[in-house]
């Protein structure tokens, strides 16, 4: 064929992709961090927090508010109000209100997850209180509240305090049929926002809350820990016999967990957990030179890891919500099960669990 | 029609090139998304209904060389032709042409469809039809050796995105996996069949074997593509199970895709866009491969110059494109697509060689007793 033809037309189709549809910085409007209310029964009331790139702006962030019956129905709302384009690539944080989150999350979840320009790796949480408040509210420290919430979620979550909140996460365990979402909670607290423990889902209802000590027996059972920490309140007896309380602080706690359905009847879960740590405060008198000092705390410590597993696991099968993915054991270990969410939530009500901790300091610290 | 072919030497392909040529035409557009589909079938079990296709697809690889060793140097025009006659031949050649058509047309509305869904919903499809065109038109321009090059290239300089699946796999659940075997014989055998979709392209070995130089060895590269094309095939497979909850990826349409949206790099922070923008790569042979295996066939049946069929068909599909618009209709296409290739991929073959083997039997007989 005569290059004369294809030459010119490959140079124009070179050209034409300049005539792509342009996403200028300045004329767009970012959305870093969105929060979902009830407006009324029906109105969904969306709160977005859109990154200023003027430095001329008094705040780094805008705060755009408006409500329609779905969420994006309120971005094309929220856009009226707006000389620039809204768009929603960088969405880094997405906080639901708890009404919203007692009510259900899979709409939610899924309007997340069929928009192309929304990554999976955003973070969820779920907000006590008004999510349009924690948002909007003028914090004296914080000029950029979705960079804030984005450090911290992402902060807490290397540090291991909080589960993996990303959407992919909440996805996951929402259409898994042997485990229930956990999402942690954040709340305003005067001029900051804290975290304050993990909500725990039926299917894609908020049923109860768990405080930031009872969530970690849940990552304990869920996850694996690579370096988590935790304070522990213990009661020992010293060598005089009198009970003394002592409060340890861990670190650095590796842990793997090996759970086993024995009885798939009741069902019986038999869960072995194998626990190091490094021992890095420890207030009350106990003399830490003595190797059978060191091997009673061993014991203590695993003791009391037994029990607060085994308070968690009845706490949450109260709720009737299985954060641990005992489902996922059962439905992995019995062939044919055919398991449905609903009936794993009938038989989870009278699931046995037996604990046993494996616990063992591996250092503790540079004195002794 | 001469049945054999001689081709000049300076024509010929390596036979290692044969490995490239069958992994790109077999790597296309149903990787992105055939997870789901086998998943509904045999469920955790899904990797093994893609190693069994894999298994299958070398049997059938197999059968499709030996009938090609029958007659040293020809392809499927001229085998059909010998062995079922002037007319009947001619309408099995036709066939065969229709088939790389509609493959090439399967091919080029997924990928546009995963273009639209995902990065420019605003763009219109001739504008990405008449690119695309553009570049195969290019390819086939280039014969057959710079189609084998496009085909090289677009192998080696894909193979990094496998990588990435580390990424996904740190939100893997293992147990998603079990129990094995749970799956019976007949929904791990439905997942085979859903699998014809993504594992056909071997076919196009009927086309290009006359253009290799040591056909002895063309077997052990065809069969070295196919193990892996599987590979990457179960890898990716195995990911999704994991990586997805069961109704979560019943509902991933794209889950190949999906899998790249946790690839977070400091310097890109949404990776899939990468992803779909280099499948362009990808699936470059595939296209130029079965517009090639088209023209190539008016060029024997008819023949008509293979130049000048390229730009018939490439002005045909451009039209058939515009009215193939919605997901329903797309998904409507696959459906059947996959129903017809199973015919002329999977089973056709066996017939084809069949009948190869007893013309050739009953030709020699009467040659000897003559």
């Amino acid at each position: 064929m005569k290059s004369f033809l294809i030459l010119p037309v490959l140079i124009i189709l070179l050209l034409v992709t300049g005539c792509a549809k342009k996403n200028i910085l300045e004329e767009t409007g970012l959305i870093t961090t969105v929060g979902f209310d009830m407006a009324s029964s029906e109105s969904i009331l969306t709160t977005m927090v859109v990154l200023q790139i003027d430095p001329e702006a008094k705040r780094n962030v805008d705060i755009l508010s408006s409500s329609a019956d779905t969420s994006k129905g309120s971005r094309i709302d929220a856009n009226l109000k707006t000389p620039k384009e809204l768009q929603a690539g960088q969405l880094r944080v997405a906080l639901y209100n708890e009404k919203i989150a007692r009510k259900g999350l899979r709409y939610f979840a899924d309007t997340m997850a069929r928009d192309p320009s929304v990554s999976d790796l955003i973070y969820i949480g779920i907000v006590e209180g008004s999510a349009h408040d924690t948002l909007n509210h003028d914090y004296k420290n914080i000029p950029d509240i979705g960079r804030y919430l984005y450090n911290q979620f992402e902060q807490l979550t290397e540090q291991e305090q909080i589960l993996n909140p990303t959407l992919q996460d909440v996805q996951q365990s929402l259409y898994s049929v042997g485990m229930d979402p956990i999402i942690p909670l954040v709340k305003r607290k005067g001029e900051t926002i804290a975290n304050t423990g993990s909500a725990i889902l039926r299917n894609d209802k908020m049923v109860g809350k768990l405080s930031p000590y009872k969530s970690f027996f849940v990552k304990l059972i869920r996850d694996d820990f690579r370096a988590g920490n935790i304070e522990l309140h213990l009661d020992l007896k010293n060598a005089d016999g009198k009970n003394e309380k002592v409060v340890t602080v861990l670190d650095t706690i590796k842990t793997s967990s090996d759970l086993k359905l024995t009885d798939p009847k009741i069902p019986h879960i038999d869960a072995k957990l194998k626990i190091t740590a490094r021992l890095l405060e420890i207030r009350g008198k106990i003399d830490l030179t003595n190797p059978k000092n060191i091997k009673l705390l061993e014991k203590k410590i695993g003791q009391k890891l037994e029990q607060d597993t085994l308070k968690v696991i009845r706490y949450c099968q109260e709720k009737n919500s299985d954060v641990f993915g005992f489902g996922e054991v059962y439905r992995s270990s019995v062939r044919h099960s055919n398991l449905t969410m609903k009936e794993w939530h009938e038989k989870y009500k009278n699931l046995e669990a037996h604990v046993s901790v494996d616990f063992s300091l591996v250092r503790t610290g540079v004195t002794e | 029609m001469k049945v054999l072919l001689s081709i000049k030497q300076e024509y010929l392909l390596n036979a290692f090139m044969i490995f490239f040529i069958v992994h790109s035409t077999q790597i296309g557009v149903g990787i992105q998304g055939y997870q789901r589909i086998i998943y509904s079938d045999s469920h955790q079990d899904a990797w093994i209904s893609v190693i069994l296709s894999g298994l299958y697809a070398s049997l059938i690889v197999y059968i499709i060389i030996k009938t090609l060793e029958l007659y040293e140097t020809s392809d499927i025009y001229g085998i059909q032709h010998d062995v079922f006659g002037k007319l009947i031949g001619k309408l099995l050649n036709v066939l065969y042409i229709f088939y790389s058509l509609i493959s090439f047309f399967v091919v080029l509305r997924n990928y546009m469809e995963v273009v639209q869904a995902w990065i420019f919903p605003e763009v219109p499809l001739w504008f990405l039809t008449t690119s695309l065109l553009m570049l195969v038109i290019y390819g086939i321009h280039s014969g057959v050796r710079g189609i084998a090059g496009i085909a090289f290239f677009s192998v080696t300089l894909s193979l990094w995105l496998l990588i990435l699946i580390i990424y996904p796999l740190q939100h893997a659940k293992w147990t998603y996996l079990l129990p094995v075997l749970e799956a019976d014989l007949i929904p791990l055998l439905k997942g085979v069949y859903h699998m014809t979709f993504t594992v056909i392209g071997f076919e196009i070995l009927y086309t290009v074997y006359p253009y290799m130089k040591d056909k002895n060895k063309v077997q052990k590269y065809a069969q070295l593509a196919i193990l892996f094309t599987t590979c990457i095939y179960t890898i990716l497979m195995m990911v999704a199970i994991v990586y997805f909850s069961g109704a979560q990826l019943e509902r991933t349409v794209w889950a190949t895709l999906s899998l790249f949206k946790v690839v977070r790099l400091p310097f890109i922070e949404r990776f899939e866009y990468v992803a779909i923008t280099f499948w362009m790569l990808i699936i470059l042979p595939n296209l130029i491969l079965y517009m090639w295996a088209a023209c190539r066939g008016m060029e024997r049946v008819f023949t008509f110059s293979a130049k000048k069929s390229v730009w018939l068909f490439s002005s045909i599909i451009f039209i058939i494109t515009q009215f193939v618009i919605s997901r329903t209709q797309i998904n409507m296409m696959n459906g059947y697509f996959a129903k017809f290739a199973f015919v002329v991929v999977f089973c056709y073959p066996l017939i084809l060689f069949l009948a190869a083997w007893l013309k050739k039997k009953f030709t020699k007989k009467k040659e000897q007793s003559v």
